[in-house]
């Protein structure tokens, strides 16, 4: 049975283990950066390099992902499917994942690693995060009412950080 | 007697509007988590996930 929230390292690792190159957007991102909120998934772009994606695409087939939305129906993601522009709402023995073609800002993979801060979560495991600049700049884009709900609390963690207070 | 609360061990309790910026956000919390590490970070999701999830389906089944 496939778990309820998402084992974030744990999924983190399994595409770390197996090389594939992406940048981790949305609340995990947030949370890393300091922004004190909860999230149940893990967010993801993927570099859409051919043979990144066959990485990515194994990793999937290893979690077992299918789609949520077509769930109790088990539809699993093809490999041509990572090289969509949209969402790809996963379920995975590790609990719900979405890779993300492109954000609402039109970045891609190359867009965000420009915008990414490197961090070690811990022995072995480096991540490339988008910024919280970033993470604002795509909640204003996105302009949906839960997204700038949470501007303020995200605005006032980039101050803090930035030592503004 | 305390004529103070410097005169005690004890810190003079805050106002919500102490705690909170002019845009409503608790900014003690923000500087808790920024003061834990990168991993102490995602633990701390981690747990927060898992409980919220726990909680929530127990109240689902009442």
């Amino acid at each position: 049975m496939p778990r309820r929230s998402a084992d974030f390292e744990g999924l983190l690792r399994a595409f770390s283990a197996a090389q594939v190159r992406y940048v981790v957007v949305g609340g995990v991102s947030a949370a890393l950066q300091g922004v004190p909120a909860v999230t149940y998934d893990l967010d993801l772009v993927l570099d859409q390099d051919e043979d990144n994606l066959d990485r990515a695409h194994a990793v999937l087939v290893e979690l077992e992902a299918c789609f949520r939305e077509h769930s109790p129906r088990r539809l699993e993601p093809l490999r041509a499917d990572l090289e969509s522009r949209g969402a790809m709402l996963l379920m995975t023995s590790l609990g719900p994942l979405d890779i993300l073609g492109e954000l609402a800002t039109r970045w891609r993979y190359p867009e965000l690693v420009a915008r990414a801060r490197t961090v070690a979560v811990a022995d072995e495991l480096e991540l490339q995060i988008l910024d919280l600049q970033g993470l604002i700049e795509v909640k204003e884009k996105v302009g949906r009412e839960k997204d700038r709900a949470v501007l303020p609390l995200y605005r006032r963690v980039l101050r803090e950080r930035e030592g503004g207070g | 007697m305390a004529e103070s609360h410097t005169d005690t061990n004890q810190a003079p309790a805050s106002t919500s509007h102490d705690r909170e910026g002019q845009d409503g956000v608790d900014v003690s919390l923000i500087r808790w988590v920024l003061s834990l590490t990168i991993g102490e970070r995602l633990a701390l999701l981690q747990r927060q996930a898992d409980s919220l999830t726990r909680l929530r389906d127990a109240a689902s089944e009442r």
